[in-house]
Protein backbone atom coordinates (compact mmCIF):
# COMPACT_ATOMS: atom_id res chain seq x y z
CA UNK A 1 0.00 0.00 0.00
CA UNK A 2 1.10 3.49 -0.68
CA UNK A 3 2.14 5.29 2.43
CA UNK A 4 -0.49 7.80 3.27
CA UNK A 5 -0.17 11.36 4.06
CA UNK A 6 -3.21 12.47 6.01
CA UNK A 7 -6.38 12.58 3.96
CA UNK A 8 -5.80 16.13 2.95
CA UNK A 9 -6.55 15.75 -0.72
CA UNK A 10 -7.39 19.16 -2.04
CA UNK A 11 -11.09 19.62 -2.61
CA UNK A 12 -10.59 20.55 -6.24
CA UNK A 13 -9.29 17.04 -6.79
CA UNK A 14 -12.56 15.49 -5.72
CA UNK A 15 -14.46 17.81 -8.02
CA UNK A 16 -12.04 17.25 -10.87
CA UNK A 17 -12.14 13.48 -10.53
CA UNK A 18 -15.91 13.49 -10.29
CA UNK A 19 -16.23 15.57 -13.40
CA UNK A 20 -13.62 13.46 -15.17
CA UNK A 21 -15.33 10.24 -14.21
CA UNK A 22 -18.77 11.41 -15.20
CA UNK A 23 -17.45 12.78 -18.49
CA UNK A 24 -15.58 9.58 -19.31
CA UNK A 25 -18.49 7.40 -18.31
CA UNK A 26 -20.94 9.33 -20.42
CA UNK A 27 -18.51 9.32 -23.35
CA UNK A 28 -18.33 5.56 -23.17
CA UNK A 29 -22.09 5.26 -22.97
CA UNK A 30 -22.51 7.65 -25.89
CA UNK A 31 -20.00 5.64 -27.90
CA UNK A 32 -21.77 2.36 -27.41
CA UNK A 33 -25.17 3.98 -27.92
CA UNK A 34 -23.98 5.51 -31.18
CA UNK A 35 -22.71 2.21 -32.47
CA UNK A 36 -25.85 0.38 -31.43
CA UNK A 37 -28.12 3.01 -32.95
CA UNK A 38 -26.14 3.23 -36.18
CA UNK A 39 -25.89 -0.50 -36.55
CA UNK A 40 -27.63 -0.22 -39.89
CA UNK A 41 -24.72 1.76 -41.22
CA UNK A 42 -22.39 -1.14 -40.63
CA UNK A 43 -23.96 -3.66 -42.90
CA UNK A 44 -20.68 -5.38 -43.37
CA UNK A 45 -20.00 -8.09 -40.85
CA UNK A 46 -16.66 -9.82 -40.72
CA UNK A 47 -17.31 -11.89 -43.82
CA UNK A 48 -18.40 -8.88 -45.84
CA UNK A 49 -15.32 -7.06 -44.72
CA UNK A 50 -13.21 -9.85 -46.09
CA UNK A 51 -15.12 -9.81 -49.33
CA UNK A 52 -14.70 -6.08 -49.57
CA UNK A 53 -10.99 -6.38 -48.90
CA UNK A 54 -10.75 -9.07 -51.53
CA UNK A 55 -12.64 -6.84 -53.96
CA UNK A 56 -10.24 -3.99 -53.42
CA UNK A 57 -7.40 -6.39 -54.05
CA UNK A 58 -8.91 -7.97 -57.12
CA UNK A 59 -10.16 -4.84 -58.81
CA UNK A 60 -6.81 -3.45 -59.99
CA UNK A 61 -5.95 -6.89 -61.27
CA UNK A 62 -9.19 -7.02 -63.18
CA UNK A 63 -8.61 -3.68 -64.87
CA UNK A 64 -5.09 -4.79 -65.71
CA UNK A 65 -6.43 -7.98 -67.25
CA UNK A 66 -8.89 -6.04 -69.38
CA UNK A 67 -6.10 -3.76 -70.57
CA UNK A 68 -3.91 -6.71 -71.42
CA UNK A 69 -6.72 -8.45 -73.24
CA UNK A 70 -7.31 -5.37 -75.36
CA UNK A 71 -3.63 -5.14 -76.09
CA UNK A 72 -3.49 -8.80 -77.05
CA UNK A 73 -6.45 -8.35 -79.36
CA UNK A 74 -4.91 -5.38 -81.17
CA UNK A 75 -1.57 -7.18 -81.40
CA UNK A 76 -3.29 -10.19 -82.90
CA UNK A 77 -5.09 -8.13 -85.56
CA UNK A 78 -1.87 -6.32 -86.38
CA UNK A 79 -0.19 -9.69 -86.73
CA UNK A 80 -2.89 -10.75 -89.19
CA UNK A 81 -2.34 -7.64 -91.30
CA UNK A 82 1.40 -8.15 -91.29
CA UNK A 83 1.07 -11.80 -92.23
CA UNK A 84 -1.09 -10.86 -95.18
CA UNK A 85 1.45 -8.32 -96.32
CA UNK A 86 4.17 -10.93 -96.03
CA UNK A 87 2.10 -13.30 -98.15
CA UNK A 88 1.65 -10.70 -100.81
CA UNK A 89 5.32 -9.88 -100.81
CA UNK A 90 6.18 -13.56 -101.12
CA UNK A 91 3.84 -13.78 -104.06
CA UNK A 92 5.48 -10.78 -105.72
CA UNK A 93 8.92 -12.25 -105.12
CA UNK A 94 7.86 -15.52 -106.68
CA UNK A 95 6.47 -13.75 -109.74
CA UNK A 96 9.57 -11.65 -110.09
CA UNK A 97 11.83 -14.68 -109.77
CA UNK A 98 9.86 -16.47 -112.42
CA UNK A 99 10.10 -13.45 -114.72
CA UNK A 100 13.80 -13.19 -114.12
CA UNK A 101 14.22 -16.89 -114.88
CA UNK A 102 12.30 -16.53 -118.08
CA UNK A 103 14.37 -13.56 -119.18
CA UNK A 104 17.58 -15.30 -118.33
CA UNK A 105 16.48 -18.34 -120.26
CA UNK A 106 15.56 -16.14 -123.20
CA UNK A 107 18.92 -14.40 -123.10
CA UNK A 108 20.91 -17.56 -122.68
CA UNK A 109 19.13 -19.65 -125.27
CA UNK A 110 21.56 -20.48 -128.09
CA UNK A 111 19.31 -18.97 -130.73
CA UNK A 112 18.76 -15.75 -128.78
CA UNK A 113 18.28 -12.64 -130.80
CA UNK A 114 17.60 -9.15 -129.65
CA UNK A 115 14.12 -9.29 -131.04
CA UNK A 116 13.23 -12.52 -129.28
CA UNK A 117 14.51 -11.15 -126.01
CA UNK A 118 12.51 -7.99 -126.52
CA UNK A 119 9.37 -9.98 -127.17
CA UNK A 120 9.86 -12.00 -124.01
CA UNK A 121 10.46 -8.85 -121.99
CA UNK A 122 7.48 -7.04 -123.41
CA UNK A 123 5.28 -10.10 -122.78
CA UNK A 124 6.21 -10.27 -119.16
CA UNK A 125 5.75 -6.60 -118.57
CA UNK A 126 2.30 -7.22 -117.24
CA UNK A 127 3.60 -7.49 -113.74
CA UNK A 128 0.99 -7.53 -111.05
CA UNK A 129 2.01 -4.25 -109.55
CA UNK A 130 -1.03 -3.63 -107.51
CA UNK A 131 -0.50 -5.97 -104.61
CA UNK B 1 -10.71 3.25 -52.71
CA UNK B 2 -8.12 2.36 -50.10
CA UNK B 3 -7.41 -0.95 -48.56
CA UNK B 4 -9.68 -1.92 -45.75
CA UNK B 5 -7.77 -3.25 -42.83
CA UNK B 6 -9.29 -3.73 -39.42
CA UNK B 7 -6.70 -4.10 -36.74
CA UNK B 8 -6.57 -7.32 -34.82
CA UNK B 9 -8.52 -7.23 -31.61
CA UNK B 10 -6.41 -9.73 -29.78
CA UNK B 11 -3.75 -7.49 -28.37
CA UNK B 12 -1.98 -9.03 -25.40
CA UNK B 13 -1.54 -5.90 -23.35
CA UNK B 14 -5.11 -4.82 -23.81
CA UNK B 15 -6.54 -8.25 -23.12
CA UNK B 16 -4.38 -8.73 -20.04
CA UNK B 17 -5.31 -5.35 -18.62
CA UNK B 18 -8.99 -5.85 -19.34
CA UNK B 19 -8.89 -9.31 -17.78
CA UNK B 20 -7.23 -8.00 -14.68
CA UNK B 21 -9.64 -5.10 -14.22
CA UNK B 22 -12.70 -7.07 -13.07
CA UNK B 23 -10.60 -9.22 -10.76
CA UNK B 24 -9.27 -6.08 -9.17
CA UNK B 25 -12.74 -4.55 -9.01
CA UNK B 26 -14.35 -7.62 -7.44
CA UNK B 27 -11.58 -7.95 -4.90
CA UNK B 28 -11.91 -4.28 -4.00
CA UNK B 29 -15.67 -4.59 -3.69
CA UNK B 30 -15.55 -7.81 -1.66
CA UNK B 31 -12.62 -7.05 0.58
CA UNK B 32 -13.26 -3.36 0.87
CA UNK B 33 -9.64 -2.35 0.75
CA UNK B 34 -9.86 0.79 -1.23
CA UNK B 35 -6.57 2.52 -1.92
CA UNK B 36 -6.07 5.55 0.26
CA UNK B 37 -5.58 7.78 -2.74
CA UNK B 38 -8.94 6.76 -4.13
CA UNK B 39 -10.59 7.12 -0.73
CA UNK B 40 -9.29 10.60 -0.22
CA UNK B 41 -9.52 11.89 -3.74
CA UNK B 42 -13.03 10.86 -4.71
CA UNK B 43 -16.42 11.32 -3.16
CA UNK B 44 -17.95 8.05 -1.99
CA UNK B 45 -20.43 7.57 -4.87
CA UNK B 46 -17.65 8.12 -7.34
CA UNK B 47 -15.52 5.60 -5.45
CA UNK B 48 -18.25 2.99 -5.75
CA UNK B 49 -18.77 3.89 -9.37
CA UNK B 50 -15.05 3.59 -9.91
CA UNK B 51 -14.99 0.05 -8.50
CA UNK B 52 -18.08 -1.10 -10.35
CA UNK B 53 -16.61 0.55 -13.43
CA UNK B 54 -13.53 -1.62 -13.15
CA UNK B 55 -15.68 -4.74 -13.21
CA UNK B 56 -17.92 -3.51 -16.01
CA UNK B 57 -15.00 -2.35 -18.12
CA UNK B 58 -13.18 -5.64 -17.87
CA UNK B 59 -16.21 -7.78 -18.56
CA UNK B 60 -17.46 -5.49 -21.30
CA UNK B 61 -14.09 -5.19 -22.95
CA UNK B 62 -13.53 -8.93 -23.08
CA UNK B 63 -17.09 -9.40 -24.28
CA UNK B 64 -16.49 -6.89 -27.05
CA UNK B 65 -13.25 -8.54 -28.07
CA UNK B 66 -14.84 -11.98 -28.16
CA UNK B 67 -18.15 -10.74 -29.61
CA UNK B 68 -19.39 -13.46 -31.97
CA UNK B 69 -21.88 -11.31 -33.86
CA UNK B 70 -21.35 -8.27 -35.98
CA UNK B 71 -17.86 -6.89 -36.05
CA UNK B 72 -19.13 -3.34 -35.63
CA UNK B 73 -21.09 -4.17 -32.50
CA UNK B 74 -18.11 -5.89 -30.92
CA UNK B 75 -15.91 -2.93 -31.79
CA UNK B 76 -18.46 -0.55 -30.30
CA UNK B 77 -18.60 -2.44 -27.02
CA UNK B 78 -14.84 -2.55 -26.94
CA UNK B 79 -14.67 1.15 -27.71
CA UNK B 80 -16.95 2.01 -24.81
CA UNK B 81 -15.01 -0.24 -22.46
CA UNK B 82 -11.69 1.16 -23.53
CA UNK B 83 -12.85 4.74 -23.12
CA UNK B 84 -14.16 3.92 -19.66
CA UNK B 85 -10.96 2.10 -18.83
CA UNK B 86 -8.97 5.12 -19.86
CA UNK B 87 -11.16 7.27 -17.66
CA UNK B 88 -10.88 4.96 -14.68
CA UNK B 89 -7.15 4.57 -14.91
CA UNK B 90 -6.76 8.28 -15.55
CA UNK B 91 -8.77 9.06 -12.42
CA UNK B 92 -6.60 6.69 -10.42
CA UNK B 93 -3.46 8.26 -11.85
CA UNK B 94 -4.58 11.73 -10.91
CA UNK B 95 -5.55 10.60 -7.45
CA UNK B 96 -2.25 8.83 -6.94
CA UNK B 97 -0.15 11.70 -8.20
CA UNK B 98 -1.95 14.35 -6.18
CA UNK B 99 -2.29 12.36 -2.99
CA UNK B 100 0.98 10.47 -2.86
CA UNK B 101 3.17 12.72 -4.91
CA UNK B 102 6.68 11.56 -5.42
CA UNK B 103 6.12 8.19 -3.77
CA UNK B 104 3.69 7.24 -6.49
CA UNK B 105 6.02 7.72 -9.45
CA UNK B 106 6.31 4.03 -10.35
CA UNK B 107 2.66 3.14 -9.89
CA UNK B 108 1.41 6.32 -11.47
CA UNK B 109 3.56 5.98 -14.56
CA UNK B 110 2.34 2.48 -15.29
CA UNK B 111 -1.25 3.43 -14.71
CA UNK B 112 -0.77 6.49 -16.86
CA UNK B 113 0.53 4.16 -19.56
CA UNK B 114 -2.71 2.21 -19.22
CA UNK B 115 -4.65 5.43 -19.70
CA UNK B 116 -2.69 6.43 -22.77
CA UNK B 117 -2.93 2.94 -24.23
CA UNK B 118 -6.66 2.80 -23.65
CA UNK B 119 -7.30 6.13 -25.31
CA UNK B 120 -4.97 5.18 -28.15
CA UNK B 121 -6.90 1.99 -28.69
CA UNK B 122 -10.13 3.97 -28.54
CA UNK B 123 -8.90 6.22 -31.33
CA UNK B 124 -7.90 3.15 -33.37
CA UNK B 125 -11.33 1.62 -32.93
CA UNK B 126 -12.99 4.88 -33.90
CA UNK B 127 -10.93 4.98 -37.11
CA UNK B 128 -11.69 1.34 -37.82
CA UNK B 129 -15.38 1.91 -37.30
CA UNK B 130 -15.35 4.81 -39.71
CA UNK B 131 -13.54 2.71 -42.28
CA UNK B 132 -16.02 -0.06 -41.75
CA UNK B 133 -18.90 2.32 -42.33
CA UNK B 134 -17.27 3.61 -45.51
CA UNK B 135 -16.61 0.09 -46.70
CA UNK B 136 -20.18 -1.00 -46.20
CA UNK B 137 -21.28 2.12 -48.04
CA UNK B 138 -18.95 1.24 -50.92
CA UNK B 139 -20.27 -2.27 -50.85
CA UNK B 140 -23.91 -1.22 -51.12
CA UNK B 141 -23.11 1.25 -53.88
CA UNK B 142 -21.14 -1.39 -55.74
CA UNK B 143 -23.84 -4.00 -55.52
CA UNK B 144 -26.38 -1.45 -56.66
CA UNK B 145 -24.22 -0.59 -59.67
CA UNK B 146 -23.61 -4.26 -60.34
CA UNK B 147 -27.35 -4.90 -60.34
CA UNK B 148 -27.85 -1.99 -62.75
CA UNK B 149 -25.43 -3.16 -65.41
Amino acid sequence: MISTPAPDAPPWLQVALSVFGILGGSTGLVAIATVVVQRGKFKADAADTLTEAALTLVQPLQTRITELEEEALSARSELGVLREQVNQLQFVVRVLTRTLDRWRAAIRSPDATLRKVRTVVSESERLPEDP
Amino acid sequence: MGYLRIRSRHQPFEVAALAMAPICGVLLLLLGGRPTSVRTAMPVPIQIGWEIGLVLVGVGGLLGILWPGRLATGLGIELASVVLFGTISGMYTMALVVVSGRQAIAAASFIAALTVGSLWRAAQIAIDLRRLAQASQCLTVETAEGGGT
